[in-house]
């Protein structure tokens, strides 16, 4: 009983998605709960408090090699931390809330389903960049000192890194929705993640042989920031390799993956949104073939 | 005013509600009871518009549930059988939240409002983990009133709680009413109920099988009044006495000097059947109204069967 059609008044899907929607409240919370030691969860306050030490070590390597290391690979690394840690957090968002029994009390006030995946998509992106700005000041450091720093292919990198947690947020909010236990989502969660990432790559690898780069260009997102980083006058990318490109059109090459990215989120975030109207209507204590009867 | 039309539900080939209609007026405070798996759940849940009913409908103050869930959602405050809260979150914080979804204005003072009327004023500032169970319960309670919602559905609010806990959450149900809100609440604990309900009830695989305020309820399943009489004078020449009198329909020896004796008519007559016995000269210690309770009509009505 998918509400959305009551508003008396007119809003665009804008304002209804984003300005106005009231489970924005979620930016908040996601805040509180990932960005703050105060709360009664041991594991919660455990991991801060780890990830708090590996960001001064960061840091402190940063600093002290500062203009010795590629921006663009320090980047890498953060791309290659997020596809893990977004799956630990978000994992429970929605299959948490089920089996906490919270979920009801958020269906049975006056938002739609959309308004739910929307703010529960904001509140992890918000905590996204969040994580990415702080991540980003030590390796700003170092780009001052490194000889060969360009900043239109960084900003490109951080673009193509938001464009892809973005998808990986929607991913993880979609496999959360769908499954009744937070921990069958987390594990199918980063079963996607290791195929998406290790076995999709190399597949398309073999296609590469037939199309040339521009698949795996769009589809991987270590392939963009490579190729970002060779872009410039210097002959190796940010891996060692000798660079194939000599010149090449940086928007282009970002803007493909970007597109492909958004595409991917919106399509997920669309089918989440369906999926919620799906397990509502779902009674599981009556057999399958009884139910349709 | 809540007016529920014919509500059905089934699921495929099963039937959970069956065409359920009452009406309840602000200040009710309405008592489903009902054994599990009756359909009060379903019933509930379709009212809340958390389930499409297959057919007929309900209306709260004029607005369908089926034609503006929305509105409705903003008239009601549900609070389910079993729930869960976000336990990393303080009390305030977590009203804060669902305060800001129903989008209420002047958040923190209304926050401090039904903390206050809930009791949890002191914990304002505690994490919900840290909560009992009782106040947990209250909390979910206070989480319900931060709208001011015109109708309460309360599914099974005492389960689990202490004596003490209950008892408070029976005040809090009761002052409630008395602002002027529409409470249903399920329950299995039928004596509790008929203390702070003005209407009751009772489904079975999901018919209504009565509905009515508690003393009409009682009543219908037992037209005529049982009367305890306890006497120290002539026991035989006392009993002799009672089944000639007019009103009686059936006198019964229960224990020592004691009868149990079934009355037609209204309180006079009954007044009178007392004046008789001590004008004819009956020691009569004790005289008093056997009156039938919620357990004995739930009992009477239900099979105890479901589907």
């Amino acid at each position: 009983m998918e509400g959305n059609t009551m508003n008396p008044i007119k809003s665009s899907w804008w304002e209804v998605l984003i300005t106005k929607n009231p489970m924005m409240a979620e930016v908040t919370r996601f805040r509180k709960r990932f960005f703050s030691i105060r709360g009664s969860s041991v594991a919660i306050n455990g991991g801060i408090g780890i990830v708090l030490v590996l960001y001064a070590l960061f840091a402190m390597v940063c600093v002290y090699y500062r203009g010795d290391i590629d921006p663009i690979i320090l980047i890498v690394l953060f791309v290659g931390m997020m596809l893990f840690v977004i799956p630990l957090l978000l994992h429970a968002s929605i299959s948490g809330e089920r089996e906490r029994r919270s979920w009801d009390m958020l269906l049975v006030a006056p938002i739609t389903h959309g308004q739910i995946i929307a703010g529960k998509f904001m509140g992890a992106f918000a905590g996204l960049a969040m994580g990415l700005g702080l991540f980003i000041i030590p390796v700003i450091i170092d780009a001052l000192f490194y000889p060969d720093t360009r900043f239109l292919p960084m900003v490109l990198a951080l673009l193509t890194v938001l464009a892809q947690g973005a998808s990986l947020i929607a991913m993880t909010l979609l496999i959360s929705s769908r499954v009744k236990r937070p921990l069958v989502a987390l594990a199918v969660s980063i079963g996607v993640v290791v195929i998406y990432f290790i076995f999709v790559p190399g597949l398309v690898s073999t296609v590469t042989s037939f199309t040339g780069s521009f698949v795996t260009g769009i589809v991987s997102p270590f392939e963009v920031l490579r190729r970002l980083s060779s872009s410039g006058n210097g002959m190796r990318d940010a891996y060692g390799n000798q660079s194939v490109i000599q010149s090449l059109d940086l928007f282009a090459l970002t803007t493909g993956h970007f597109l492909y990215q958004i595409i991917i989120t919106i399509t997920l975030l669309v089918w989440a949104t369906k999926t919620l109207v799906f397990a509502d209507h779902e009674v599981k204590f009556i057999p399958k073939k009884k139910r349709h009867a | 005013m809540l007016e529920v039309k014919n509500l059905h539900k089934t699921f495929g080939g099963f039937t959970a509600v069956q065409n359920i209609s009452f009406t309840l007026k602000p200040g009710d405070i309405f008592g489903f009871i009902g054994s599990n798996g009756a359909g009060k759940t379903t019933t509930i849940r379709m009212i809340s518009t958390l389930l499409e009913p297959t057919s007929g409908t309900a209306t709260l103050n004029g607005v369908d549930i089926l034609e503006n869930p929305m509105q409705i959602r903003r008239m009601i405050g549900y609070m389910p059988d079993f729930f869960g809260l976000y336990d990393d979150v303080k009390v305030w914080e977590y009203l804060d939240f669902f305060a800001s979804i129903y989008g209420v204005q002047k958040r923190d003072k209304v926050i401090d409002e039904v903390l206050e009327l809930t009791d949890l004023s002191v914990k304002k500032h505690s994490f919900v983990q840290s909560l009992s169970r009782g106040m947990q319960q209250r909390l979910c309670l206070a989480r319900c009133l931060v709208h001011d919602p015109k109708l309460l559905l309360l599914d099974e609010p005492a389960s689990g709680l202490d004596p003490r806990a209950r008892a408070e959450l029976k005040e809090l149900i009761a002052e409630l009413g008395r602002m002027g809100k529409i409470v249903i609440v399920s329950s299995h604990i039928l004596p509790e109920l008929s203390d702070f309900c003005n209407c009751v009830g009772i489904i079975e695989r999901g018919e209504l099988l009565a509905f009515g305020d508690v003393a009409s309820v009682v009543r219908s399943i037992r037209p005529t009044k049982l009367v305890r009489v306890q006497c120290i004078s002539d026991l035989q020449k006392l009993e002799s006495m009672i089944t000639k009198t007019k009103n009686v329909q059936k006198c019964e020896a229960v224990g020592t000097g004691e009868f149990l004796v079934e009355l037609t008519g209204d309180e006079s007559d009954q007044a009178q059947f007392l004046k008789s016995m001590v004008d004819d000269g009956h020691q009569i210690i004790n005289f008093s109204e056997d009156q039938a309770n919620l357990e004995d009509v739930f009992l009477k009505l239900t099979t105890g069967a479901v589907n």
